[in-house]
């Protein structure tokens, strides 16, 4: 077994506080301590910072907890939506109560919207089952609410069309090869808005110019959010096909949004190269530019992830 | 998490999603308050991950631990709600962001710092970006392994371990100084 020297031993201090020892590093570790007074007392001053944070955040904090008032409402409010007699999530969020009562209104006008074009539809053209779908869908996801007329309309104007004029329509879903962080823009400069989960389909919205970037609605938060190609596969009708031949009609072209302005510092390191060229350990995971699996490419300003 | 619990929720059993959210409220309640630093909206943010969980209950599929994927959505939610809050200081022209900043209104869970040392750490920890700050909160009031984290987070263990690294670093200087200066300030016997 090597010997540790102080650097190497300090890096082991800090993974064995994280986890991360090896059996084979624990006992380097322990060897080295007990012949080094120096490693010793840096392990001593390690134990009390981890100490002085958890103190820290107790004194803000504390521990608390819902009130029981609260909790019984929370308690309520998802067995109302969610229980037997729930609508089982219909709505589109909870920031309070009140705005469940406010949605309410609008929803079920929706819905009898909803119900008279598909009685309309069956009716007049005995349209295929799916394309009703397809329109219920898009009367959904309309991203900005437009009147009644128009949403009358525009499932009036797609109905004259008969059967053999209208191809099946294709679908195209996004499925996350990991779980990946959904950005306010195309880079990691930007924040994270909401988490696309590993194997769960979502529905794209949209792409950049580059191909690189593609734009979906957050699960969670329900705001338009980019993901990285690379940790997404595009399929269309289930079979994954490249960005490049999917066609403009099911993934429109968008702009993406300005850079963010950083909020902070960033820790100075190469002022010309990209963090993921510039021959330094930025994140000290061990790994240096493209053998750390956290740079995209050469070009990737961010080693961190 | 038992899975017959969830299953028993996913069917909308009222006594199984009242004993999941009596399980997981003062979790979810605690890592709201430290990401949002305000009592009242860290009770909106806690109410709305677990509709949000609960909306979202059909895709979980056991992967990770439920505590950890209820976790990564109220985090989501957190984000949501600090960008809505930015975006209301923007307009108020505040320029400087308030999130655990320690000068918003004082709630009965905001204990006052007792030492120099807490104080100073507290300052460092506000000044950390999120992304060095989230770990540490996981980490140490959240008690999370570094596992746990990095699948919250959705980067791998390495990384958690490299950020709770450069933000430790960081931090103790921060203690280190003002351990110092409280030496300084301590009257010779």
């Amino acid at each position: 077994m090597k010997a540790l020297n102080h650097s190497e031993a300090r890096t082991l201090i800090e993974r064995a506080a994280d986890g991360l020892l090896t059996s084979d590093q624990q006992r380097a570790l322990e060897s080295h301590l007990q012949g080094c007074a120096d490693c010793r007392a840096y392990a001593g001053e390690f134990a009390a910072l981890e100490a002085a944070l958890g103190d820290t955040f107790l004194e803000r904090w504390g521990k608390p907890q819902l009130s029981q008032a609260t909790e019984n409402k929370l308690v309520k409010q998802l067995q109302e939506t969610f229980g037997p007699n729930g609508g089982s999530g219909g709505g589109p969020g909870a920031k309070s109560f009140g705005n469940w009562a406010r949605w309410a209104g609008p929803l079920i006008l929706l819905v009898l919207l909803a119900a008279a074009a598909m009685a309309t539809l069956e009716f007049r053209a005995a349209q295929p089952k799916q394309e009703t779908v397809e329109l219920m869908l898009d009367l959904f996801e309309s991203e900005t609410p437009t009147p009644t007329a128009s949403r009358t309309a525009t499932v009036t104007r797609t109905v004259t069309k008969t059967p053999a004029e209208t191809p099946s329509p294709l679908v195209l879903v996004a499925i996350p090869k990991r779980n990946a962080n959904c950005r306010e823009g195309n880079g990691n400069s930007f924040d994270i808005a909401d988490t696309l989960f590993e194997g769960v389909p979502y529905t794209p919205i949209a792409r950049g110019f580059d191909n690189l970037w593609v734009q979906f609605r957050g699960p969670v938060t329900n705001v338009k959010c980019w993901a990285f190609i690379e940790n997404i596969d595009l399929l269309i009708d289930e079979v994954v096909t490249p960005i490049e031949e999917i066609p403009e009609s099911l993934l429109p072209f968008v702009g993406y949004p300005p850079s963010p302005t950083p909020t902070f510092t960033a820790t100075p390191t190469s002022a010309t190269q990209p963090q993921c060229s510039d021959g330094i350990d930025n994140d000290k995971d061990g790994a240096i530019d493209m053998q750390d699996k956290d740079c995209k490419d050469r070009l990737d300003n961010n080693e961190f992830d | 998490m038992d899975s017959e619990l969830l299953a028993r929720c996913q069917s909308g059993d009222p006594q199984a999603i009242e004993a999941l959210v009596h399980e997981h409220q003062a979790k979810i309640y605690r890592l709201c308050l430290s990401m949002l630093d305000d009592a009242a909206e860290a009770e909106d943010a806690t109410q709305e991950s677990f509709i949000a969980a609960f909306k979202a209950l059909k895709s979980y599929r056991g992967d990770s631990a439920f505590q950890t994927w209820l976790i990564s959505i109220a985090l989501n939610v957190c984000r949501s709600s600090l960008r809505q809050r930015k975006r209301r200081t923007r307009l108020s022209e505040t320029l400087e962001d308030p999130s655990l900043s320690g000068d918003n209104i004082p709630t009965p869970e905001q204990h006052t710092m007792r030492s120099e040392e807490s104080r100073a750490l507290w300052t460092a920890i506000s000044k950390l970006d999120e992304k060095h700050r989230m770990p540490i909160f996981l980490r140490y009031y959240h008690e999370l392994s570094t596992a746990e984290i990095a699948s919250v987070l959705g980067i791998n263990e390495g990384t958690v371990h490299s950020r709770l690294s450069i933000a430790r670093t960081q931090l103790a200087g921060a203690l280190k100084r003002a351990q110092a200066r409280s030496r300084k300030a301590r009257p010779a016997k």
